[in-house]
């Protein structure tokens, strides 16, 4: 078999930087959007749903824990599981999946950019630059994608104090009474809520990359939770400060929020608020594009750089295709449907295959 | 130069690795050979630290860095070292730690002010005319009402000025120069603000950021930060304001991360973190804190405080 | 050599690649501060008026100078293009102060500006709105001698008055008790007089329409109802001694209990200074007594009243 060698020591990192990692790679475009998804379903109640979504996918993270061992990745398993030629090509989708999800979050930023900053940005140009970015980072290697996740993490906690201002002005009484919509609603938001927990199934392909993985799995949970607390935070800023009919009318919901928060120095404060949060967009993005690559890389033994080279290029010219605002919200849409299946279709199946074929490589042995 | 038992011999080893492979006519100065041995040449910013004062080396030696001392170069290079260690006068430690530590944040906050101030003034001025506060926009308005130029012509004009007052201060006899400092500024500044060639808003900023940049303990890294704000001051134009700026610090923090000194990592402790050398960052925690050498350096000892062990020899070596 | 050749490009590439945004130069744009809307029947088209000022080389001297610019069309973009039409720079809206509506557009409904206002996201969402008596032009168009510029002037009595006299009410708020189901909007109505501006009554919505207003004698009742309040005056007049009092610096807390699904029970607690009630002679617990009985008596059957005239006019607050 395929077994992949050790990692180069030098681009290992620690298993406490997990809560960073998965941190970053989950807050992305999401943030700004998801309370108006959730709040169509379940009404005022959904930030019950935020809660549910975040045990379901701690159960995942635990899942995922049991997929992967020590030293192996999403690779060796599917060749494991489905043998060299079905788990080969089943990883190539997986590989896609990362690109299209790198792209995507990009290209939907680069709209927000469009739409409350420069109408009449060339977004071709820009795409080139932020990409020389991206390969910057990519090809200094996983220790750098994640120190560039790891700063992210705290633009985006600090984005995060400026919902006081929801608390400021807001309604308190929006949120009772609790429980006023039904349980099969609440159970429904977790759909379009899994769209921002989406960037655990990362962890399948960089798992070789964490020092004594096995030790990791609590630092996982951890950031999990914040991300957790993270969104229930901000839904409930946003259910305290908007309505429910108005919440559906607005877009991007914590960007009108700060457009109130005025200081003796700045106004306006969603332009500084877009500025920053485009760091945890390109460090989501980075995280995605990195696995794609190294996807790629390990099942096709073409060098890690011409994949990422190859794949910014497609990433750039990906611009004629994707040039409208509805093209970008159908395949987020499709994105997220797709990421909710792997999330809890595909990653439960593969493990129960996965136990019964190592039973039966037991049995065999035994 | 370095210490037998505290030195990581990895460190030492890569040291005299690359001294040996130095092939050149001449070495003046130790700074030549911090140029040809650091990690990535392309970078601007200087990966060994470089002292003429003995008790920061001595200090460093303590430490577990090496120290490379050149014949007739009044400079010493030690290595390995990082990001923040630039910006920590040895004066900390003459100072109670409240004291220090506050200073440290002064100089931190300075550097950042330094290179982002006069971008964000274009950034700002240029494109986002939203965030200014209401209060400040008639002053900015009027002080800007008969300038013909862009603000990033007139930021670029007076941040040349201000390097050239600094550089023929600083090729001038020491009298001379500040002479022409402070005649440089203060003249030069008032003409081209009466002159309507300048405002005198940005005047304030701009003379803000140079003194700012001055505050560096170290001078080399003075000079990187200062160079610094041309390329941010571009790309705030170019890229969308503030979207440009933040461009700019994504790759400013990429090009850090990628660094390394000696194949030690340059932005440690923040990347990768390790909580117990942030003893000796941002902050100056007080000396019965300061018990363990720094992580970065490895060190074959750990702990300083520790009576047990014979005292380490001093081993010399070019 | 190779990784110098990298370099070189790369920083070529960041030199030469522009993003190609049209800039706003901060002294090349014509800064709206103001904008009033009024609504003209018999064509069907609204009427915006944009006030901006003038910025001299020094702040204090021209400052109040404003130049008004004025466009008639059926869209609010159509306004602001026809407007760019009779400037020097290209005009900007992202400082935008306040919003005034004139009486006849509120009369006729603000729906389709509302949108528009909203689509547009260079406009803050903490702008103050207000209706203007008569028309918003004349008021915007009038030269009184105000502190600072009359959009500014406008702005800072709106805000004041928010926090002592009428309830806040910008942007956001509108927009909340406009799309909320089981809210309408409320708006202060400003007037020029012939010294000056005043907020002189709060017009009530019904969906995008105005159908009531009350004047300034019912501010207090309204406000102790909507929201607790923090500085307030009442003047209360005791009828049955024949004398007038101020109570000042009030501040009130509301409680609301559900009786039912259809009847909700509104406690309002009130406390005040007692002012200019020297002639009244207050000295014992008991005619304190019967004075807090009097104002409670009184409050309870204007505020009463107030609630039955909007449950008539099926204004929901």
């Amino acid at each position: 078999m395929n077994r992949q060698q050790k990692p180069d020591i030098t681009q290992m990192v620690s298993p406490f930087l997990l809560v960073f990692i998965l941190h970053a790679s989950q807050i992305g475009e999401g943030i700004l959007s998801f309370e108006r998804q959730i709040s169509k379903v379940a009404g005022y109640d959904s930030w019950i749903s935020v809660l549910l979504t975040g045990l379901a996918t701690t159960i995942i993270v635990i899942l995922i824990w049991r997929i992967v061992s020590d030293n192996n990745d999403l690779i060796d398993v599917h060749s494991e599981v489905f043998g060299k030629v079905i788990g080969k090509s089943i990883s190539f989708l997986f590989g896609l999946y990362f690109f299209s999800v790198a792209i995507t979050v990009l290209r939907s930023y680069i709209e927000i950019i469009q739409i409350w900053l420069f109408r009449d940005l060339d977004v071709t140009l820009f795409l080139i630059i932020l990409y020389l970015l991206i390969l910057y980072i990519v090809l200094g290697g996983f220790r750098i994608v994640v120190g560039f996740a790891f700063f992210s993490v705290f633009i985006t906690l600090f984005l995060a104090i400026f919902n006081y201002a929801a608390f400021s002005n807001g309604y308190i009484d929006n949120l009772l009474p609790i429980l006023n919509s039904k349980w099969i609603n609440i159970i429904k938001g977790i759909e379009p809520m899994t769209f921002g927990f989406l960037g655990i199934e990362l962890i399948l392909i960089y798992a070789p990359f964490i020092h004594r993985f096995k030790t990791g799995l609590k630092w996982a949970v951890i950031g999990n939770g914040l991300t957790t607390i993270f969104y229930l935070f901000s839904t409930l800023a946003m259910f305290v400060y908007y309505n429910i009919e108005q919440l559906q009318k607005i877009t991007w919901p914590a960007l009108q929020l700060w457009k109130v928060i005025d200081f003796p120095f700045v106004e306006r404060f969603e332009f500084i608020g877009i500025s920053l949060h485009f760091i945890a967009i390109i460090a989501s993005s980075n995280l995605y594009f990195w696995a794609g690559t190294q996807c790629l890389h390990r099942i096709s033994n073409i060098s890690f750089k011409k994949i990422a080279i190859l794949f910014s290029l497609i990433g750039v010219f990906s611009v004629f295709y994707i040039n409208s605002f509805l093209m970008i919200e159908k395949l987020t849409t499709f994105i997220s449907k797709f990421g909710v299946y792997l999330l809890f279709g595909y990653i439960p199946l593969l493990f129960i295959l996965r136990t019964i074929v190592q039973g039966g490589v037991k049995n065999k042995h035994g | 130069m370095y210490i037998e038992g505290i030195a990581n011999p990895d460190n030492v080893q890569t040291v005299i690795q690359r001294i040996t492979d130095i092939e050149y006519d001449q070495i003046m100065d130790s700074s030549f050979i911090g140029q040809m041995i650091s990690d990535n040449e392309q970078s601007p910013f200087p990966q060994l630290m470089d002292s003429e004062r003995p008790d920061r080396v001595s200090s460093a030696l303590i430490e577990g860095k090496v120290a490379i001392v050149c014949d007739g170069s009044p400079h010493v290079l030690t290595g390995p070292t990082t990001l923040v260690e630039f910006f920590a006068a040895y004066e900390d430690y003459f100072l109670t730690w409240h004291i220090a530590t506050a200073f440290r944040i002064i100089r931190i906050f300075a550097v950042m002010f330094s290179v982002l101030m006069t971008p964000l003034y274009v950034a700002v001025l240029t494109y986002h005319y939203h965030i200014v506060p209401g209060d400040l926009l008639g002053t900015l308005i009027s002080s800007r009402k008969d300038i013909p130029f862009p603000p990033i012509l007139e930021v670029l004009i007076l941040e040349l000025t201000i390097e050239l007052l600094r550089e023929a201060g600083a090729r001038l006899p020491t009298k001379i120069g500040q002479t022409i400092g402070i005649v440089g500024g203060i003249v030069i500044g008032t003409a081209a603000v009466e002159a309507g060639l300048t405002s005198n808003v940005l005047l304030i900023l701009v003379a803000l950021a140079a003194l700012a940049s001055f505050t560096t303990p170290i001078y080399r890294i003075g000079n990187t930060i200062r160079l610094l704000r041309f390329p941010f001051i571009i790309l705030a134009q170019m890229w969308g304001g503030l979207i440009g700026v933040v461009i700019g610090v994504m790759f400013l923090v990429t090009h850090l991360l990628r660094l390394t000194s000696l194949g030690r990592p340059f932005t440690e402790p923040l990347f990768p973190p390790r909580w117990q050398d942030l003893k000796d960052a941002f902050v100056r925690l007080p000396f019965n804190l300061q018990g363990k050498r720094p992580i970065y350096t490895s060190s074959e000892d750990q702990n300083r405080i520790n009576l047990n062990k014979t005292k380490p020899k001093k081993g010399k070596r070019k | 050599m190779v990784n110098f050749k990298k370099l070189l490009i790369f920083l070529l590439l960041l030199l030469f690649l522009t993003a190609c945004i049209k800039t706003k130069i901060l002294d090349d744009i014509e800064l709206i501060m103001m904008f009033g809307y009024d609504w003209d029947a018999s064509n069907e088209e609204y009427i915006g008026t944009a006030v901006s000022p003038m910025y001299g080389s020094s702040e204090e001297s021209d400052l109040r100078e404003n130049t008004e610019y004025m466009a008639r069309a059926k869209t609010i973009q159509n306004i602001n293009s026809k407007i760019d039409t009779q400037t020097a720079n290209p005009i900007e809206i992202g400082k935008t102060l306040g919003i005034l509506f004139g009486e006849k557009l509120v009369r006729h409904g603000i729906h389709d500006i509302l949108l528009a206002i909203n689509e547009d996201p260079n406009i803050g969402r903490g702008i103050h709105l207000a209706i203007a008596r008569e028309s918003a032009e004349s008021l915007l168009k009038s030269t009184m001698i105000t502190e600072g510029t009359l959009p500014r002037f406008i702005e800072k009595l709106l805000k004041n008055n928010a926090k002592t006299n009428v309830p806040d009410m910008n942007l956001h708020d509108f927009n909340y008790r406009f799309l909320g189901t089981g809210m309408d909007p409320f708006l202060p109505i400003i007037e020029a007089t012939s010294s000056g501006i005043e907020l002189n009554g709060i017009g009530f919505f019904k969906k995008d329409k105005m159908i009531y207003e009350i004047g300034y004698d019912q501010f207090f009742e309204f406000k102790i109802l909507y929201t607790d309040c923090e500085d307030h005056t009442y003047q209360f007049d005791w009828e049955e001694k024949e004398q007038t009092i101020a109570i000042s610096s009030i501040s009130s807390k509301i409680t609301k209990k559900w009786k039912n699904r259809n009847q909700v029970e509104i406690i309002v607690k009130i406390n005040g200074t007692l002012t200019e009630s020297k002639q009244l002679g207050i000295r014992s617990f008991k005619e304190k007594a019967k004075l807090e009985q009097a104002i409670s008596q009184k409050l309870k059957e204007e505020g009463s009243k107030l609630i039955t005239e909007f449950q008539e006019l099926e204004i929901d607050l």
